[in-house]
This record gives structure tokens, C-alpha cells and sequence, in this order.
């Protein structure tokens, strides 16, 4: 009867939802990409899903701003520092969804590798990734400092791996086949774990840290 | 230290928000109440000539103004407005100017919030637009309406017909539910303040309190029911954030009454259109809705007022507004105006910054003051 008088409800409640939503589309786009880049379906066969999930998260990249903008709007500069955060990692999960499907684009364009280690590498960094993805929405949702420090540390050792291999290839120390494209996978999966990473960072770090977590930076 | 709202449990912070409306409400209506005595005790001849040259429509409207602006609300002026007229102090004809002007002078405050954009070009441009087509509709308003109404005494004719519903026009007098809840205060505060004061002092110790206790209560509620209302005003301007139309005047009119303030409702609009999240065909109805729930405000203060009059005056402010409302907005040919003038205001603004300043001093604070200080 009185719901009226119960206050103001987190209105960033709804921008954390679709925020988490958004990761789950994100990795929804990642794994279809992945799929057609290693031969588990066929591009044009996940095209259309690919992009319209993709176009989905470009919105709710809008619909978190828009709800955000609303949000300082009403509430002054309560919870100023959520706002700002959410404004930052809405573009980091919006590059997932971009780098995604800059995978696919390479997929439509060389087709998959050939079986062998090359292909094994990028399935093994592959299922790596999905969790990671929407792992960091729900370490956010949950505020779980801990599972977010393990995403940072895993974001880590799968940035330092593709550096590693894209260092290689540079060098051509390493002999593969679609050696560009593979560098270009490898390049597009370790930017999108680095957004994973920035996305983790803003449950244990500070506002004006984050994108650049360190050990020792613990608030 | 935490405040007290996060000290305590959620059912009590409840209570305590629903017990401090109650009580600003009532310090609210108790000052329409101590205004009218206050003005009984300073004498026939003082209140006349306090209000003297308030019978020419132009004076009026711009006391409006000037009252508005420095009270910072159009809501401390139609409730002082409804007491004066209850307390006979002016007449309702003389009264109707000063309600327009008030929906005038109430615009500066998203005028004035969007200054804050004024070193970023783009974002000025939309953010003024935003603001003056609320100056532009309520200007062009009283514009239309005012000679309308001294011509044919429409709006006051429907105002008394109304006042007739709960009222009786003949005797003038009002049967308030709840002026008999405020009487018996007044009357103590009165007894106590002439005895220790003397006639002249107790009635200028009323009217003190008066005008504190109405700009007081009103700020109180308006501050408590922004907390309350946040919620529900957030995800209301979401819902009606893409759409036009009725919705938006529903939403205006809704979140004013709730935080009894049309230039907080309205200011909340600002930030939006300069983020250029909200678009200004979007914002345009909100704040048509506004001007609509501000007029409960008046509604509000008529219930401690014992003459019909004061009633009259707060239903000439409804349906002043309802009929600005159908006439600029009803009419299809009319209803682009404001905007077209406003994105034109906006352009100029964006190009010369300083033209806002020239503006905002001149419309709202020397032009109603020359024209009060010559035609007084």
C-alpha cells in the first residue's frame, strides 16, 4: 500500500542486469566466432545470429549510458563513482562483442586452420576466455573480490601466452599455417581478455585505477 | 558519523519520511493560515498600501516574476498568492497576473542550472534550447492568455464555477476540512505574539513566521519527497525517455506534485538534454506536465484558507495552466512554436555565450523590476 514511500531504489540495479546480460551476449558472439574460426560451424551459418547478438550488445551499450545519465540525473552525485564505472566497463564489454566478430570477419575470410597444434592452441585459449567473460559480470554482480583477483590473474597468463605467439609468428620462429590471421586471432583474443581483465578491475580497484591493476593495489 | 536514515531499519525510515511530510504539510498550511492573520493585524491601510499598484496587470505579472525568482519557486509564490487573496488583502482579478507571472519567474532555475554547460558548445546549445522552451511556453502563455482573460474574465469565471463545488460563492464562504486543524494554532501564536509584542509587532511576528514556515515547508517537502521519489522518478523518465506526448505530460505532472516543485522537476531534464539523451520534443511535454502539478501546490494552501476566494485563485492557476496547456500544445499549429523559438535561442546562445547572461538578467530580474518601479 505505501510502495510509494519505500525511497529510491538502486536505479543501477537495472544497468548492472543489463550489464550482465550484455557479457553473457558477448560471449555468446565470442564462442560463435570461435566456432567459425576453428571449424565447429560454418560462417554463414552463424552469421546472422553472430550480428544480431552483436548489434544487441552495441544497445545496451546505449541503454546502460542513457540509463546512467538518467540515473546522475536524479540522484545527484550519489553513487557518482558506480555511474562513472559502469560508463567505463560498458565499452569494455562492447569491445568484446566488436573484437568478437572481428574473429568471425577473419573466419569468413581464410576459413578454419587445419587440424594440428595451431588450431589446438586456439580451442585451448578459446575455452579459456568463455568463462572468463562472464565470469567477470558475475564477480561484479556479486562483488566477489576473489573470484575477480583469479579472473586478473588468468587474464594475465592468456595476454602473456598470445604475446608470446604473436611475438613468434612476428619472428617467424613459429611455423604454422594462415600465420597473419592466426596472429590477427591471437591478437583479437588477447584484447578481448584484456577487457575482461578491465572489467574485473573494477570490483577490487579503485575508480581512478581501473584498466591498470596491480598486485599491490589492493584499496 | 552515518545520518540517520542509514542508522536505521527500512520500516522506520518510512515511518519517519511519512511523519515529516505530515508535519511539514501541516507547518505549511499553518503558515497560508498565520499569513492571513498577520495581514488582518497590520490594518486595511497598511495592506493597501503594500499592495498598492498591483490592480495594473503588468505590475502584477511582473511581481510574479521578481517574487519567483528571488524566492527560487513558484510554489512559496501561489501559496503567499492564495493566502493574501483568502485573507482579502487582494482581490482575485488582481491576484491572476501575479499566478502567471509566477509560472514566468519559476523558469530561471533551468536556465540558471544550464550555465554549467555554457564552455562546451555543443552541449550549450541543446542544454539552453532545453531551458528556454519552458521561458518561451510560459511567456507565450501569460501572452495569449492574460489579455484573454482581462477581456472576458474566462479563466476566473471557470475558477469561481468550480469554487461553487465545494463551496459558497454567494457568502464567500469556504468550509476548509482542514482549516480547523490550523485555526487553533494560529490563534494561540497570535494571542501570544500580540501580547508580547504589541498589535503591529505580533502581525509583523505573524507574517514572519508565515513566510519562513511557507518557504521552510515547502523546501522540507520538496527535499524529502525527492529522496522518496527518486526511485519512481528514475524509472518514470527511463520509460518516457524515447517517447513524446502524453505520456510525458502524465510523468511532469506526476513528479511535480510528488516533489511539489516544477523547477525541480524540470531541472532534472537538464543534465539529460545536455548528455543529449533526452531530445527537446522529448523534454516538451514533461515539462507541459510540470506547469500542470505545480498548480496542486495552490490547490494545497486553498484548504487553510477559511474564504472561497483563496480557492478561486488556486484553480485560476489550474486552469490558466490546463488552458495554456490546450491551446499551445492542443492546437497543432501552435504546438511547434515553443520548440521552433527555443532551437532558435539555442543557435544564438551557442554563438554568443554572453547573450544568456544579458537574458537571464534581463528577463527575469530588470524587466520586472522597471516596469514594477514605473508603473507602480
Amino acid at each position: 500500500m505505501f510502495r510509494w514511500l519505500r525511497g529510491p531504489r538502486d536505479g543501477l540495479a537495472e544497468v548492472e542486469r543489463l550489464f550482465v546480460e550484455m557479457l553473457r551476449d558477448g560471449r555468446h558472439v565470442f564462442d560463435l566466432a570461435m566456432q567459425a574460426r576453428l571449424g565447429g560451424a560454418a560462417p554463414e551459418d552463424v552469421a546472422d545470429e553472430l550480428h544480431a547478438t552483436e548489434e544487441r550488445t552495441d544497445e545496451a551499450e546505449r541503454e546502460i549510458r542513457r540509463r546512467v545519465v538518467v540515473h546522475a540525473s536524479v540522484h545527484g552525485s550519489q553513487e557518482l563513482a558506480a555511474s562513472l564505472m559502469y560508463m567505463s566497463i560498458g565499452k569494455d564489454a562492447e569491445r568484446i562483442g566488436d573484437l568478437s566478430r572481428g574473429i568471425f570477419n577473419i573466419a569468413e575470410r581464410v576459413g578454419p586452420p587445419p587440424p594440428g597444434p595451431l588450431r589446438e592452441d586456439l580451442h585451448g585459449l578459446s575455452s579459456r576466455i568463455l568463462p572468463a567473460i562472464t565470469g567477470a559480470g558475475e564477480a561484479l554482480r556479486d562483488a566477489d573480490h576473489d573470484a575477480a583477483e583469479a579472473l586478473i590473474v588468468e587474464a594475465r597468463e592468456v595476454q602473456a601466452h598470445y604475446r608470446e605467439q604473436v611475438d613468434q609468428l612476428l619472428r617467424e620462429e613459429l611455423s604454422v599455417p594462415q600465420p597473419v590471421a592466426s596472429a590477427l586471432t591471437y591478437r583479437h583474443c588477447g584484447r578481448i581478455m584484456a577487457n575482461v581483465l578491465n572489467i574485473a578491475s573494477a570490483v577490487v580497484m579503485p575508480l581512478d585505477q581501473l584498466d591498470y591493476p596491480t598486485p599491490s593495489n589492493d584499496p | 558519523m552515518r545520518p540517520l536514515e542509514r542508522r536505521l531499519p527500512r520500516p522506520a525510515v518510512r515511518v519517519l519520511r511519512l511523519l515529516t511530510m505530515l508535519a511539514l504539510l501541516y507547518v505549511f498550511l499553518l503558515s497560508v493560515d498565520l499569513l492571513g492573520a498577520g495581514l488582518a493585524g497590520l490594518g486595511e491601510d497598511a495592506v493597501d498600501a503594500l499592495f498598492q499598484g498591483i490592480d495594473n496587470p503588468i505590475v502584477g505579472v511582473s511581481v510574479g516574476v521578481l517574487a519567483t525568482v528571488l524566492a527560487q519557486s513558484s510554489s512559496v509564490t501561489t501559496a503567499t498568492v492564495v493566502g493574501l487573496v483568502g485573507a482579502g488583502a487582494i482581490g482575485l482579478g488582481d491576484a491572476v497576473p501575479v499566478i502567471m507571472g509566477a509560472n514566468i519567474g519559476t523558469t530561471i532555475t533551468n536556465t540558471l542550472a544550464s550555465m554549467g554547460s555554457i564552455r562546451r558548445v555543443e552541449e550549450f546549445r541543446r542544454v539552453i534550447a532545453g531551458a528556454t522552451m519552458h521561458d518561451v511556453f510560459n511567456v507565450l502563455s501569460v501572452a495569449v492568455l492574460l489579455p484573454i482573460e482581462l477581456l472576458t474574465g474566462v479563466l476566473s469565471r471557470i475558477a469561481i464555477a468550480l469554487s461553487g463545488l465545494v463551496g459558497d460563492v454567494e457568502t464567500g464562504e469556504f468550509d476548509s476540512p482542514l482549516r480547523a486543524l490550523v485555526s487553533g494554532v494560529t490563534d494561540q501564536l497570535e494571542a501570544g505574539l500580540t501580547g508580547a509584542l504589541g498589535d503591529l509587532g505580533g502581525a509583523i511576528g505573524l507574517l514572519v513566521l508565515a513566510v519562513a514556515g511557507l518557504a521552510g515547508g515547502l523546501v522540507g517537502i520538496t527535499k524529502t519527497m525527492r529522496k522518496v521519489m527518486a526511485g519512481p522518478a528514475e524509472r518514470s523518465l527511463n520509460a518516457v525517455l524515447a517517447k513524446a506526448g502524453s505520456l510525458g505530460i502524465v510523468v511532469g505532472a506526476v513528479l511535480t506534485v510528488a516533489v511539489q516543485s516544477s523547477s525541480i522537476a524540470t531541472a532534472l531534464l537538464v543534465p539529460m538534454i545536455a548528455a543529449g539523451v533526452l531530445r527537446l520534443d522529448n523534454a516538451y511535454p514533461i515539462t507541459l506536465g510540470a506547469n500542470l502539478g505545480t498548480t496542486v501546490t495552490a490547490l494545497l494552501a486553498a484548504l487553510a484558507v477559511d474564504q472561497i476566494a483563496g480557492l478561486q485563485i488556486a484553480l485560476v492557476h489550474l486552469t490558466f495552466n490546463v488552458a495554456g496547456v490546450l491551446v499551445l500544445y492542443g492546437i497543432p499549429q501552435l504546438r511547434t512554436i515553443p520548440l521552433r523559438l527555443a532551437r532558435g535561442i539555442g543557435e544564438h546562445a551557442a554563438h554568443r555565450r554572453t547573450l544568456v547572461v544579458a537574458y537571464v538578467i534581463g528577463l527575469f530580474y530588470l524587466l520586472p523590476l522597471v516596469l514594477i518601479l514605473v508603473l507602480r
